[in-house]
């Protein structure tokens, strides 16, 4: 950390995805001279993703990366700063809140919380290898790319099987994996999945590995209960086991929802005043490039605005 | 990374039944249109005018995340269609729904101003809002012989002439940039002392030698014989009355929303935008909004475009738990 003063801003944005980038634009243009954090990974979730197809105004498909480069070059046309630092401590206590980053000490005057949130991982080899060529954790992102062919879902929860029951709309067979016997979802739920033609259950089974050359081709299951181990051809592996909202750095300084992630309300106000919070770390439900990209424009209108009130 | 199986393109058919039918055709719409008809459900939207909404008649975005350079509001809604068609939404233009109305088996009866009735199992009202009128004598008489509500369609009308806008809110601001391109001068009248539209948009404006601003200033009656002539602005604070002489008067105060058609169907606050929850759901399960048309929407591209994204998500969920 630095030992020079710290660095008066109006606005720091935590985060780089759609939501902080798009934050940083809306606030560049008021002429805040936002500062964004982008962390390790310019771009979050999206800069992994290979091809997005469902983003307005990009008829053709959009690459990841190539959505994020234009994100930034925006944001960056109108004067925010996007720096490749991360946060490593936060003080919400006090306004100007200080930021201390692993170059330097930020006071600011208004905050961005849009640190994502990282979909649960499996963690067993060829997952990660993968992603973007069969692995996928966003059923919404992706299923239309499995138009008649068929696809596994790793999951037992109320999300996992309204995935499933969407993926059946594109996918030939969807067969839900299953670590235990019965599931975790909705008794409703539980009735429409299993009553699908489409939809299978392998049970108390569990993925050990992910196989395949260019695109996933099969994967190795192992029967938790007989130890059995055998292997299953399929077209794409849906891993639908929770989500992680990005939140350790704010932990017990401001509220959160029961499920861990920032509570906010209709105008991205979090419960500290002056702090403001966009996209999936404050999104279960949606979690879409557009939809965190509208958040992160609420949050900074919000922002402005209370910082004319407060005569900055 | 697999390649795509397009749904053929139809025309608006009253025989069949949709199962989301869109009204309006502007950004909230065709992203709705894109996620659902890439969800696989049947779609239709309706659009009273030609599509693109009020985005359509913007010169210059520059604040939808994705186009760092800025883009043209008639390219981007263009943009926004042909993403929506190519997943197999069908776009009936300059077909403005009258009546929507419950029917038999949870359908929802569209009847539109060609005599037509859609049946639907969800709708989408995505119809936006659109410019707030003056209400001062000669705005009527005069409208299109100098009196606009969209500088991007008739600003290159007026070059080299003097011309004034009225109102220097975020509209009148942005679109004021093709005027300042084109007119000899550009006189803002603002009723308030000052300006509530972004800072780098006032900024030019300010920097502009081609512009004059008069704050606390309202307009009291556009002349002219057959085309306008001046405009006569009131200051607030003194009373007194002035004469600008000007080619055309551009009108930016406030929007209101296009929802008369919907008023007894679903909940509508004080001042007749759609209540919603911030799932999209409004007071009729089934009925669901986004956009411009919500109660305390934010008038910006990207929101309204976030809006139909989850309005579809809630639709799909809708739909997927009402199958059999």
């Amino acid at each position: 950390m630095s030992e020079s003063s710290p660095r008066r801003v109006k606005m720091l944005v935590i985060g780089s995805g759609p939501a902080g980038l798009t934050a940083a634009l809306y606030a560049a243009r008021a002429n805040l001279a936002p500062v964004v954090l982008s962390g390790a990974d310019l771009g979050g979730q999206v800069s992994k993703t290979y091809t997005i197809e469902n983003y307005p105004g990009f008829p053709e498909g959009v690459g990841g990366q190539e959505l994020v480069g234009y994100f930034r070059e925006q944001a960056e046309r109108f004067g925010a700063e996007i720096l490749y630092d991360e946060a490593v401590s936060v003080h919400l206590r006090e306004r100007p809140f200080r930021v201390e980053t692993y170059e330097e000490v930020f006071l600011a005057e208004t905050l961005i919380l849009a640190t994502g949130a990282s979909p649960r991982e499996l963690n067993i080899p060829g997952e990660e290898e993968f992603v973007g060529r069969g692995v996928s954790y966003c059923a919404t992102c992706d299923g239309h790319f499995f138009r008649g062919r068929e696809v596994i879902v790793v999951g037992g929860g109320d999300s996992a099987l309204e995935e499933t029951l969407y993926l059946t709309r594109h996918a030939s067979t969807v067969t839900v994996i299953h670590r235990r016997s019965e599931l975790r979802a909705g008794a409703l739920l539980q009735q429409r999945a299993k009553a699908h033609a489409k939809v299978r259950f392998v049970w108390d089974t569990v993925l050990t590995e992910i196989l395949g050359n260019e695109a996933v081709e099969k994967v190795r299951l192992r029967n938790v209960v007989t130890g059995e181990e055998r292997e299953m051809k399929t077209d794409g592996v849906f891993i639908f086991i929770g989500h992680l909202p990005n939140v350790s750095l704010f932990a017990g300084q401001i509220e959160t929802t029961s499920r861990g992630y920032l509570r906010i309300n209709d105008k991205m106000q979090t419960s500290v005043p002056g702090v403001y919070a966009a996209g999936e770390v404050a999104d279960p439900r949606f979690r879409q490039v557009i939809t965190s990209a509208g958040m992160g424009a609420a949050a900074a209108m919000q922002a402005i605005h209370d910082l004319e009130e407060r005569g900055e | 990374m697999f390649s795509l199986s397009l749904t053929e393109e139809g025309n608006a058919d009253e025989s069949q039944v949709y199962d989301v039918i869109i009204v309006g055709a502007g950004p909230a719409g065709f992203t709705a249109g894109i996620y659902a008809s890439r969800d696989g459900w049947n779609t239709l939207i309706l659009e009273k005018e030609s599509s693109g909404g009020l985005a359509a008649s913007t010169h210059l975005i520059e604040n939808f995340p994705g186009f760092p350079k800025g883009i043209g509001g008639p390219e981007l809604m263009e943009r926004f269609q042909e993403q929506a068609e190519r997943f197999g939404a069908t776009l009936s233009e300059f077909e403005e729904v009258e009546k929507i109305e419950k029917g038999e088996d949870d359908l929802f009866l569209v009847s539109t101003n060609e005599g037509k009735t859609y049946r639907g199992r969800t709708i989408l009202l995505a119809t936006g809002s659109e410019p707030k009128k003056l209400g001062i004598p000669g705005e009527a008489e005069l409208a299109n012989q100098g009196v606009s509500y969209c500088a991007t369609c008739d600003g290159p009308l007026y070059k080299d002439e003097d011309v004034v806008v009225i109102g220097c809110g975020n509209s009148g601001l942005q679109e004021a940039e093709i005027l300042l391109e084109y007119a000899k001068s550009v006189t803002f009248v603002e009723f308030l002392p000052y300006s509530i539209a972004e800072k780098v948009l006032q900024d030019r404006v300010k920097s502009n030698p081609k512009a004059t601003c008069k704050f606390s200033h309202m307009a009291v009656e556009i002349k002219g014989e057959k085309k306008v002539e001046s405009v006569l602005v009131k200051n607030r604070e003194t009373g007194e009355t002035e004469e600008i002489p000007t080619a055309a008067v551009f009108i930016y105060v406030g929007y209101k929303p296009y929802t008369d058609f919907v008023k007894d169907l679903i909940d509508l606050d004080e001042y007749g935008y759609i209540v919603t929850d911030d799932h999209m759901k409004t007071s009729l399960p089934g009925i669901f909004a986004a956009g411009d048309v919500r109660s305390n929407n934010l008038a910006q591209i990207a929101v309204a475009v976030g809006d139909g994204a989850k309005a579809a998500v809630a639709i799909r969920e809708y739909l997927q738990s009402r199958q059999k």
